[in-house]
């Protein structure tokens, strides 16, 4: 009896503890249910963030080199210090032994390890030399660390800034080639998937998770390292000695439209664009606008022609010195008599010019302003270019035609204009500048190439041929740009000296000047076409005293680089008279 | 003669009493009547279903089957973290010979830079002018010689 009672309790007991396991496994079963199946996605993910990290791989930006494959900008991998301030226990102390290594102050640094947040950069792109120094320091990786970027370098520093421009801190272009290319130049970015173990070192994963960055393509310029440090070098010794505003030269081919220099001053750093002034960075030859003064005789001298409205050999009598047109009168600088065509041209008479726009018409004359491409753009391969300013005829006042006529009342850029003068140095066409001549990819590959483009016929090649005959004689004795003569060679141009307008009256000032020159050189067969604006020099102020001499340095010293025989050179005995 | 015992019988293995051999009996066939079990055998059953050996080395294989089984299976376990420990120390070893290939060649394109930096013109230029004392050359005395007269020259 008494083991059946122990028995039926040891039973009762052994239900209830089986009862209770039973409960325990179903509470069991239930969370596991809970973890396995409902929060199964959110937990998965969450484990893979902790284990699993996703570096993005920037890609390489790709490298612009001058015509002759030297670097103009290429991309370097540095090192941005970043720290994860969520896990700094003392920011205040951390900040104090940063701040000598990055040479920021402790204050602001504190700042960014106070925040709390997860990551936050501390210095991005830094030297090589300061990195070191952080790593000097011996800090706990868990708090701050490395993350390589990359980054832009001009090792040319600052030649040919306004063309190159520069990229920002992401690595997209802000500004010149740069800007305009960027699609080529950055590439697409990659990204790795690392798993980490606890110390948070990458694991060496089987199944690679892996998307390669694909570089950007290398762009192949027109410009010359050379021919663009000559030009940049005579931009600097003319602001030295005329203290002007600012100064442009731009060098081109003008049988294909290839620029192979284009400079401004004042200039900058595209290493550390951030530190100018965003003025600074104005490509001012494509961007801004000036009123061409004589330079601007050429065209209408050259549509005339064309137009049969003149004869080379036609007289003008410009003894008076004035003229008047729409009841005001345009004078000449000096009193010049009975004047040829081309003497016009060479002494740059307003008078003259005058009544050559009035035999030409002012319909001819717009038309031919038009179709030597000013009033729209040129097409160059730069962003922010201007179109100009041309108003229609219908919009002309009575003293329109006469302010035309010496390059007044119109708005050019310097390379429309050197654009414009191209097209009679090439026997006629006006070509499209270009700045880009080819872009490969980065194994090597030519993906594009540019051609020289014939926008369209603007005088006939007889035309073209007398005008630059006639605009050689601008450049010899009796000339307003004799300074621009280079000895053995032969050059077409033609000065220009232009009245600003005072912002304050509305009136041409007497005091403020753009003085400029255009030319080509060898006249017989051009094969460069420079054009120097001065913007506001300080004294002599004419174009044949302050912009003929860049031109001659300019196109002396590149003829002799590009190696074109002077006229002496192309003497058979030359050798041996030496 | 069904063809499972055909199969058995043409191999010349005996089959024994069924209490021994099939003691869960084999698709409801009684497990007392081997040779009835045998017969019910189709040809999957018996591709699966082996009959016992006989004999002294049949036993002893089937003695030491499960240690040698389980030796396989140990042996196999650890060949499989010993390669996965080894995955991972190669990982880590590429993962620093990457590292200083990176910084090597993060170095060489640092050391290109260099170069294209100290050799731009202006200071080529500075260099050959106040260190050098060279004079920039005379236009007059440079002579371009024009190929088509001198077919067989080569410009310099």
């Amino acid at each position: 009896m008494v083991a059946d009672r122990l028995d039926a309790r040891f039973q009762k007991r052994l239900v209830i503890v089986f009862c209770l396991l039973g409960v325990g496994f179903l509470a069991v079963i239930l969370r596991l249910v809970l973890l396995m199946v409902i929060q199964h996605q959110d937990l998965a993910r969450k484990a893979d963030r902790q284990h699993q990290k996703t570096v993005q791989i920037e890609p390489r930006r790709g490298t612009i080199y001058d015509r002759n494959g030297r670097e103009l900008a290429v991309s370097l991998e540095t090192d941005s210090l970043y720290a994860v301030p969520s896990a700094v226990d003392d920011p205040k102390a951390l900040a104090a032994r940063l701040s000598p290594a990055l040479g920021l102050p402790a204050s602001a640094l504190k700042r960014k390890l106070d925040s709390g947040r997860s990551f936050e950069w501390l210095l991005r792109k830094m030297d090589p030399a300061r990195v070191a120094q952080v790593k000097a320091l011996g800090l706990d990786s868990q708090t701050i660390g490395f993350l390589t970027e990359s980054r832009r370098f001009y090792p040319r520093r600052n030649l040919a800034s306004h063309a190159l421009g520069f990229a920002g801190m992401d690595n997209r272009g802000l500004e010149g080639i740069e800007l305009q290319y960027d699609p080529y130049l950055s590439g697409e970015s990659g990204w790795i998937l690392l798993e980490r173990d606890a110390l948070g070192k990458p694991l060496f994963s089987e199944k690679l998770h892996y998307r390669a960055p694909s570089p950007g393509h290398d762009l192949a310029l027109t410009l010359d390292e050379v021919i663009q440090y000559l030009t940049e070098k005579e931009m600097d010794r003319v602001m030295a000695e005329t203290q002007a505003k600012d100064a442009t030269a731009i060098v081109m081919d003008p049988r294909t439209g290839a620029i192979l220099a284009l400079a401004t001053r004042p200039e900058f750093n595209p290493n550390a664009a951030s530190k100018y002034q965003p003025a600074r960075w104005k490509n001012r030859p494509v961007t801004d606008l000036y009123e061409p003064g004589s330079t601007f005789k050429v065209f209408l001298a050259a549509a005339a022609l064309e137009a049969g409205a003149v004869r080379p050999w036609d007289r003008f009598d410009c003894g008076a010195g004035r003229i008047e047109v729409g009841g005001k009168a345009i004078h000449d600088v000096h009193r010049h008599g009975v004047l040829t065509f081309h003497e016009i041209l060479m002494k740059s008479s307003n008078v003259g010019a005058v009544q050559i726009a009035q035999r030409l018409g002012k319909e001819r004359f717009h038309q031919a302003i038009r179709d030597f491409g000013f009033g729209q753009k040129s097409g160059v391969d730069l962003p922010g270019e201007a179109t100009g300013i041309v108003r229609d005829p219908k919009a002309w006042s009575a003293m329109s035609i006469g302010a035309l006529a010496i390059g007044q009342e119109i708005g050019v850029t310097p390379l429309q204009l050197l654009t414009a003068f191209s097209a009679l140095a090439n026997g006629g066409l006006l070509v499209k500048p270009y700045l880009v001549s080819e872009i490969r990819s980065a194994d090597g590959r030519l993906l594009r190439g540019t051609r020289p483009e014939v926008v369209r016929r603007v005088v006939s090649e007889e035309t073209a041929r007398q005008m630059l005959a006639m605009l050689q004689s601008v450049t010899e004795e009796g000339g307003t740009g004799k300074r621009a003569a280079i000895a053995g060679f032969a050059v077409a141009g033609k000065t220009g000296t232009a009245q600003k307008i005072d912002p304050r009256t509305g009136l041409y000032a007497h005091d403020r000047f753009v003085s400029s020159f255009v030319g080509v050189a060898p006249a017989e067969d051009p094969v460069i076409a420079v054009i120097i604006v001065v913007n506001e020099p300080r004294g002599v102020a004419w174009g044949g005293s302050v912009a003929a001499p860049a031109f001659r340095a300019i196109a002396e010293q590149s003829l002799a680089y590009l190696r074109i025989p002077s006229r002496d050179d192309r003497h058979p005995l030359r050798m041996a008279r030496r | 003669m069904s063809e499972g015992r055909r199969k058995i019988e043409d191999r010349g293995w005996k089959i024994e009493d069924s209490s021994k051999v099939w003691s869960q009996g084999v698709n409801g066939v009684a497990a007392h009547d081997g040779q009835k079990v045998a017969e019910t055998l189709s040809m999957d059953l018996f591709d699966r279903w082996r009959p016992v050996l006989q004999g002294e080395r049949q036993v002893a294989l089937r003695r030491w089957l499960p240690l040698l089984l389980g030796l396989l299976l140990l042996g196999g376990t650890l060949l499989h973290v010993w390669q996965r420990v080894q995955v991972i120390r190669l990982g880590y070893a590429l993962e620093e010979i990457q590292g200083r290939k990176q910084a090597l060649l993060r170095s060489n394109k640092t050391l290109q830079v260099e170069a294209a930096t100290l050799s731009t013109l202006d200071r080529v230029e500075r260099i050959a002018l106040r260190e050098v004392g060279l004079q920039p050359l005379d236009r007059s005395r440079i002579v371009v010689l024009r190929q088509d007269l001198f077919p067989g020259g080569r410009r310099w």
